[in-house]
C-alpha cells in the first residue's frame, strides 16, 4: 500500500474508485451513525466488503455518493422520512434501469 | 477459485461491442460444441467456459459489475455472505455506539450539502465546497443532480493589468510579469487531501484520506509566477489579451484557467492617444504660420520634416496617415495628427518691435479685416 498523491486523472481514465467507510463519510459529510441508519433502512449499501486484518471493511463507489445527495435532498429539503426516501430511491432505481 | 478473464476466454478486447462479443461467442461455440467434439473433455470444458463468459459479458449489468470488480465477480456468493456478516457487524457496532453516545465521522470540509473537491478529483463535477472564488460552482442539489456531471473542472481565470508606454503600444513589447496567484497545491494535486490508496485491478481503493499538510485542505497555495509576455503592436488602452492556460493551475494543463491581461498605456507628455490616432500640439511661430515653413516635428520613434503652408491658422490639423497606432486585427492603423499652436514672440528687441509695428500699420492701411468681426456680428 503506497502513500501517494490523489490525482484527478482517474475519472478521465474511467478508473473505478472505491473508498473506505471513513473516507466515504468524510467526502459526503455523512456521519457514520447516519450512514449506518441509512444502511439499516436499505437506502444505501456498500459495493463491496473486504476483510482487512480480520475486520470487515465496506467499500463504496460513486453511485453511493450519488445516493447520499439524493437522500439528503429528500430528507433535508423535502422533509421526506426514511421509509419514504426508500420508496423514492427504489422508483428512481427502477427508472434508471 | 482461480480468476478467469472472460474477455480472454472469448478472445475479445475489453472495449468490444456487443456485436463483436456475440460473433466471437458464436464462432467459439461452434468450434467447441460437444456435438462437434464428441468424447473430447477439453472441448467440453472449454465450451462451458465460453458459455459462462458469454453469460456474464453479454449482460450489460453483469458486464459492468465484472469490469468493476474483476476477480471478485467470481466471489459473488461470498460477497453476499460478506454483506450479511458486515450488516451484523454494523448492527453490533451501532448498538455499542448508541450505548456510549459515540459520534463518529470526521468532516473534511465536504460536510453540509455538497461533496468536497476531493470528490470531484475522482469523479468530476459535484464539487463546490471551495466557493466561487475558485470558480468551481457545485452542481445544484435535487433530482436534476441525480446524475453527477463528469465535465472536467477548470481552474479559475486570472486577471492582471500591465502598464506600457505609448512607444510600446506602437512598436510592441515584451514584458516580464510577476504574478502572485492561487495555484493548485502540488502536494495534493488540488484535492486538499492526501489519500492512502491501493490498486486492485481496474479499481482504486482509497483507504484513508486526511487534509493535505501543505495547503491545509484548501487545495490551493499562493504561488509567485514570472511570465514573459509579448505585447503585440497596436494594442490600445483597455485592450485585453488572453493568455491561454496561464491562469489558475489545474492538475491537468488543459484545465488551466486563462490569464486576462488588461493593457494600460502610460500618459505621454507629447502624444495624446485619441482612439487609434496620436495627437500632438505643435507650436509654430506666427511668422512660420504666416509665411509658411519647413519644420521638424516629433514622431513616436523619431522626427519628421513637416511643411507648414503659408497662412496657416492656429488649430489647423496636419495629418500623417498611418503613423498612429498600427493596424491590429480588424482595427485599421491610426493617424498622427499635428494641431498647430501659433505663438507670438514675447521678448522683442526695439528694432523687432519697430518692424512689427510697421507691419501692423501696413496691414491696417490696406484695410485688413477685423478678426473679431464675426463674433460681433453673431451677437
Amino acid at each position: 500500500m503506497a502513500r501517494r498523491r490523489t490525482q484527478s486523472r482517474s475519472a478521465a481514465r474511467g478508473e473505478i474508485v472505491l473508498m473506505s467507510r471513513s473516507v466515504f463519510c468524510s467526502i459526503s459529510g455523512v456521519s457514520e451513525r447516519e450512514l449506518a441508519s441509512w444502511e439499516h433502512e436499505d437506502l444505501i449499501a456498500p459495493v463491496r466488503i473486504e476483510e482487512v486484518h480480520g475486520r470487515l471493511e465496506a467499500l463504496y463507489d460513486r453511485d453511493a455518493l450519488r445516493r447520499v445527495r439524493v437522500i439528503r435532498t429528500l430528507g433535508e429539503e423535502l422533509e421526506v422520512n426514511l421509509p419514504g426516501i426508500g420508496v423514492i430511491l427504489h422508483l428512481l432505481d427502477q427508472l434508471g434501469r | 477459485m482461480e480468476f478467469r478473464d472472460y474477455y480472454k476466454v472469448l478472445g475479445v478486447e475489453r472495449k468490444a461491442s456487443d456485436a463483436d462479443i456475440k460473433s466471437a461467442y458464436r464462432k467459439l461455440a461452434r468450434k467447441f460444441h460437444p456435438d462437434v467434439n464428441p468424447n473430447n473433455k477439453d472441448a467440453e470444458s472449454k465450451f462451458k467456459e465460453i458459455n459462462e463468459a458469454y453469460q456474464v459479458i453479454s449482460d450489460p449489468e453483469k458486464r459492468k459489475k465484472y469490469d468493476e470488480l474483476g476477480a471478485d465477480w467470481e466471489h459473488g456468493v461470498s460477497q453476499e455472505e460478506m454483506m450479511r456478516r458486515y450488516a451484523r457487524q454494523q448492527s453490533e457496532a451501532g448498538a455499542r455506539g448508541r450505548a456510549s453516545g459515540r459520534a463518529a465521522g470526521a468532516d473534511f470540509g465536504g460536510g453540509g450539502g455538497d461533496f468536497s473537491d476531493f470528490f470531484s478529483q475522482f469523479f468530476g463535477g459535484g464539487g463546490g465546497a471551495r466557493g466561487s472564488g475558485r470558480g468551481r460552482g457545485g452542481a445544484p442539489r435535487g433530482f436534476s443532480s441525480y446524475e453527477f456531471g463528469t465535465e472536467p473542472q477548470r481552474a479559475p481565470d486570472l486577471r492582471a493589468e500591465v502598464e506600457i508606454t505609448l512607444a510600446d503600444a506602437v512598436k510592441g513589447a515584451r514584458r516580464r510579469l510577476d504574478l502572485v496567484a492561487e495555484d493548485e497545491c502540488a502536494t495534493c494535486g488540488g484535492s486538499g487531501m492526501i489519500s492512502r490508496e491501493e490498486k486492485q485491478g481496474k479499481a482504486r481503493v482509497i483507504r484513508s484520506a486526511e487534509p493535505c499538510p501543505t495547503c491545509g485542505g484548501t487545495g490551493v497555495v499562493q504561488a509567485r509566477r514570472t511570465l514573459e509576455v509579448t505585447i503585440p503592436a497596436g494594442v490600445t488602452d483597455g485592450t485585453q489579451l488572453r493568455l491561454k492556460g496561464q491562469g489558475g493551475r489545474a492538475p491537468r494543463p488543459e484545465q488551466n484557467g486563462d490569464l486576462f491581461l488588461t493593457i494600460r498605456i502610460e500618459v505621454n507628455p507629447v502624444f495624446a492617444l485619441a482612439g487609434r490616432d496620436l495627437r500632438v500640439n505643435l507650436p509654430v511661430w506666427d511668422y512660420e504660420a504666416a509665411l509658411g515653413a519647413e519644420i521638424t516635428a516629433p514622431t513616436i520613434d523619431g522626427r519628421v520634416s513637416l511643411k507648414i503652408p503659408a497662412g496657416s491658422q492656429a488649430g489647423r490639423v496636419m495629418r500623417l496617415r498611418g503613423r498612429g497606432l498600427p493596424a491590429r486585427g480588424k482595427e485599421p492603423a491610426g493617424d498622427l495628427l499635428y494641431e498647430l499652436k501659433v505663438l507670438a514672440p514675447t521678448d522683442l528687441t526695439t528694432k523687432e518691435r519697430e518692424l512689427m509695428q510697421d507691419l501692423a500699420e501696413s496691414l491696417k492701411a490696406r484695410g485688413i479685416a477685423d478678426p473679431r468681426a464675426e463674433l460681433m456680428a453673431s451677437k
